[in-house]
């Protein structure tokens, strides 16, 4: 049963995630491969707030998310201004750059030493500690997260988002700034990222640079693409099959040294299989 | 008729509750299967693997056999508390063994909070048994190894300007800095102390800096792979000197380096003979220490199982009043302390052979 | 130490120009973001390993083997995986994340073969030579000399000959493949083969060097697309020069920096260039096109 809350959990997490890239990539179409650069900043901003200067949880979770929205409308302010493989690339570069600082900058993060010691969160007055009240913290912070994804979305603001997904120069023509809109949306996406982030610094209480990777930015990538671009539901379904389904493989009683190996290349014939014959994913309405 | 079903009560009333007493020991083993350091990963399963079936081909303990749950922790924090948790929630083993010093220490706060035995023997950080007391260790003390090479390097080869390479890694880096205080107290200079990258596998960058720093013999901190890529990398680049190292005594450190590794020093344990035999006779290839370590750690749960049963509590009380068990790398006394103490060795490599140093 | 970490510089750009052109002559004529021109890579590294440790192959066969299962496994990428996807008229986006997911599946196709254990093809350091105060291993001449043949001869190929000509129009204009209709085809087929063969050669010169892992591919392809970048998007040589450059400038940061910042430099330095000059330091006018 605590097992069962403990995915729960990494699920109401991912879900954030993906979410908040599916912002940026379904809803808006700005492919971005660094998602995990900004969920790796959260998570550690958040962390060192706590640790070094006493933040309480909420302090320790608003603070990395406008420090990290911040971040992200400068990455936007370079790079939108690219066209689309020179922007790809050049947030792939600002991944592997973060990735890079997170790893080698070890006065600050401790790169590969790892970062220990986080403590749970307090709010109210209430201990967060165990897997059910984390259940209940993080479940109502994803909830919630959706909903106001979603009321974003269906505003006259998401519309707009379409409109520049669809056909950019045509809502340029129109009127809409569309710079002015991509720049907002990054920052959205970010400051979720961030959220993200500072819930799975204070669930594992633990930090290793390696889970903020390039190969982590793809994981979301692969999970908003699955479920659907710019569909909300298919975000959340792709979490769910994406984080359960290792749990599966568990149980066919794969030999321990080759179960990674055979998720990835189940992964990667999903990837091949899907751009093949349903690039719009799962549940999705936006074909890639 | 008759005779035939009242056989098979017989049968069912004596046979089956016995094989309903038989209980699987299931043991729930955290390793880094995949990653930088996949080759100790391997050993670890293999010093594992041999010790489990000579336990289970005796009948295994008061008839219940062990069954060993593996699981891949890539060497990654995050992986590996999800899978501890999964041990204790789904499995409910009352022990959990790990490996490295990053996962390890990811892992302890969480036994610690489930009141589950936590054992390693591949992490070396000073303070793993201390964080809980749950949380046991038999490992080669590397640290205790690395002074004793430098003061041998001191000492009697008389180095005094030492060129230092290490690892980007928690265990390397601290075993590092404590080479350049020691050989610095002792009286010597740490002329160059560079840095090798995790990813990627080439050093000769850090390699040209120690080497435009003139030392007069080279310290490399490295697990056995990134040592063995080190030396060879060294010699590539023109430096022929003297050596020291970790405990890397591993095949893939020789496989690796080649003729590079000739000559060179490291601490090490002594391991019994015929451990090393039986493991050639299984693998077909050369024992080393890591698999050694596990197999006397596999051993000495055996006996804390048996003594206290295959509770969490019983194995941790049990594990401490284990007293000089002869293990394949020396005497096991875990102690209080819950740290097994190793006096190390010096051994070398000669013509491609590790042999003591005498 | 200067030199030598010129030196150093020159060969490692050496082997990221091999890499970063085959990446350029496909990515320049289809826009096609060929993350699995990495996975080449590492199968040619493994190929090789195979041939010479398992099957015991004298080292001249081995190359050869491991060059033609690189072209092999690049046309089939080419046939398989983005022919159907050219065929239904997809996005470019669609296309990196098939190729994605293609090199996923053939990087862990390897681990599984051959575990994740690296392999060593030489348990030997090499053999150096001394030129002065510089030190050249075996390995570094053979690259050096190697590349001098291979770069005047693809330039040659591409200047001289019919289908050279073709490649290198279509590569330095792709919006030409609706002119040349039917052609466009058999010209990818080419295009495809030269890069998967130089890729070939950078995985067997990095195996014979380093050893092989099942994520070296991932690290040679981001710089290859990084150098093609730099140098400017169609203009061929210009890759192979920014491959050089990154190569040089990763190993002498080292004056100044710890190594470990070598995998940052060399994006920070791409960021740089999208930031001041799009258009690399060769290149033409960036076509934009939608993600």
């Amino acid at each position: 049963m605590d097992y069962l809350f403990h995915l729960a959990i990494v699920i109401s997490i991912y879900i954030i995630l993906a979410l908040s890239l599916n912002i940026l990539v379904g809803f808006t179409g700005l492919f971005s491969l660094a998602q995990a650069a900004f969920f790796g900043i959260g998570a550690y901003a958040s962390a060192l707030l706590g640790i070094k200067l006493g933040f309480p949880f909420w302090a320790a979770t608003a603070v990395p998310i406008l420090f990290t929205m911040l971040i992200g409308i400068f990455l936007a302010l370079i790079t939108l201004r690219l066209g689309g493989d020179y922007f790809i690339l050049a947030v792939l570069g600002f991944q592997i750059m973060i990735s890079g600082v997170l790893y080698n900058w070890v006065d600050l993060t401790r790169g590969p030493f790892g970062l220990y010691g986080i403590s749970n969160p307090r709010l109210f007055g209430i201990d967060i500690s165990s897997n059910f009240r984390y259940l209940l913290l993080y479940g109502l912070i994803g909830l919630a997260s959706y909903g106001i994804i979603s009321r974003l979305l269906a505003s006259p603001f998401g519309r707009v988002l379409k409109a520049i997904r669809e056909d950019e120069m045509a809502s340029q023509v129109l009127g809409k700034n569309v710079v002015h809109f991509k720049i907002i949306v990054f920052a959205i996406s970010s400051g979720f990222a961030a959220l993200a982030g500072s819930l799975h610094a204070h669930y594992f209480t633990t930090l290793h640079p390696i889970s903020f990777s390039l190969t982590e930015s793809i994981l979301i990538v692969t999970i908003v693409i699955l479920g659907g671009s710019g569909s909300l539901k298919g975000s959340v379904l792709g979490t769910i099959f994406l984080v359960l389904f290792p749990e599966a493989l568990r149980f066919l009683k794969i030999p321990s040294d080759v179960a990674a190996p055979i998720q990835q290349m189940v992964y990667g014939f999903l990837l091949i299989f899907f751009m093949l014959f349903r690039p719009q994913g799962l549940v999705g309405e936006y074909k890639l | 008729m008759k005779t035939i079903v009242k056989f098979l009560i017989c049968f069912c009333i004596l046979v089956v509750p016995c094989e309903l007493l038989a209980r699987d020991l299931k043991i729930g083993f955290a390793s880094c299967l995949t990653g930088p350091a996949a080759f100790y990963g391997a050993y670890m399963k293999k010093g594992v693997d041999l010790a489990i079936d000579e336990v289970n081909a005796k009948g295994g303990i008061k008839g219940n056999k062990f069954v060993p749950l593996w699981e891949d922790d890539k060497l990654n924090p995050t992986v590996a508390v999800s899978i501890i948790k999964k041990f204790i929630s789904v499995d409910k083993v009352p022990v959990v063994v790990g490996s490295m010093t990053a996962t390890a220490l990811a892992m302890v706060p969480v036994a610690d909070k489930e009141n589950t035995v936590f054992i390693t023997s591949l992490s070396t950080h000073p303070d793993i048994a201390k964080m809980s007391k749950w949380s046991f260790r038999n490992c080669i003390n590397t640290v205790p190894s690395a002074m004793a090479v430098v003061d041998f390097a001191y000492k009697q080869q008389g180095k005094r300007k030492l060129g230092l390479l290490y690892f980007q890694n928690e265990s390397t880096r601290r075993i590092a800095e404590g080479v350049k205080k020691r050989f610095e107290d002792l009286g010597g200079t740490v002329v160059a102390m560079e840095m090798l990258p995790e990813e990627g596998v080439d050093y000769r960058s850090p390699i040209i800096k120690i080497k435009n720093a003139n030392p007069d013999s080279v310290y490399v901190c490295a697990l056995a792979r990134q040592a063995g890529l080190a030396m060879k990398q060294l010699v590539e680049s023109g430096v022929q000197l003297q050596f020291y190292t970790d405990p890397n005594e591993s095949p893939i450190w020789l496989e690796t380096a080649g003729s590079a590794a000739n000559g060179a020093f490291y601490g090490y344990l002594d391991i019994q003979k015929s451990y090393l035999d039986k493991y050639k006779a299984k693998y077909n290839e050369e024992g080393e220490i890591w698999g050694a370590l596990y197999y006397d750690t596999m051993h000495t749960l055996a006996i804390a199982i048996e003594k206290g049963g295959y509770t969490a509590e019983g194995i941790r009380k049990a594990l401490i009043e284990i007293k000089d068990y002869p293990g394949v790398t020396g005497p096991i006394t875990y102690g209080p302390e819950r740290d097994v103490v190793k006096p190390p060795i010096i051994k070398m490599v000669k013509d491609g052979k590790f042999v003591k140093y005498q | 130490m200067f030199l030598q970490l010129v030196v150093n510089g020159v060969v490692s750009g050496a082997i990221y120009a091999l890499m970063a052109v085959g990446f350029a002559l496909i990515y320049n004529s289809t826009h096609i973001f060929h993350l699995a021109h990495g996975a080449v890579f590492t199968l040619s590294a493994y190929t090789l390993f195979f041939a010479v440790k398992t099957l015991g192959l004298p080292l001249g066969l081995a190359i050869l083997t491991a060059i033609c299962l690189s072209i092999l496994l690049g046309l089939a990428i080419e046939a398989w995986g983005y022919r159907p996807l050219r065929e239904r008229k997809v996005s470019l986006a669609t296309f990196l994340i098939s190729s994605l997911g293609i090199f996923i599946v053939v990087e862990n196709g390897l681990i599984l073969l051959f575990g994740a254990i690296p392999k060593l093809i030489t348990g030997e350091p090499l053999k150096a030579y001394r030129l002065g105060p510089l030190i050249v291993t075996q390995l570094h001449l053979a690259v050096i000399v190697c590349c001098l043949l291979i770069f005047p001869s693809l330039q040659f190929f591409l200047t001289r000959t019919r289908i050279g000509k073709m490649v290198r129009a279509l590569s330095d204009h792709p919006e030409l493949a609706t002119v040349l209709g039917l052609q466009t085809d058999r010209i990818y087929l080419f295009i495809t083969i030269l890069g998967a063969a130089l890729a070939g050669v950078a995985g067997i010169f990095v195996a014979l060097d380093t050893g092989v892992t099942s994520v070296m591919g991932w690290d040679a392809v981001l710089v290859a697309a990084v150098a093609v970048i730099i140098g400017g998007v169609g203009y061929l040589p210009g890759a192979g020069i920014a491959a050089l450059m990154v190569g040089l400038i990763q190993n002498l940061s080292v004056l100044r920096v710890s190594a470990q910042w070598q995998g940052t430099i060399t994006f920070g330095i791409l960021i740089l260039f999208l930031i001041i000059r799009p258009k690399g330091i060769f290149g033409k006018i960036i076509s934009s096109r939608g993600a």
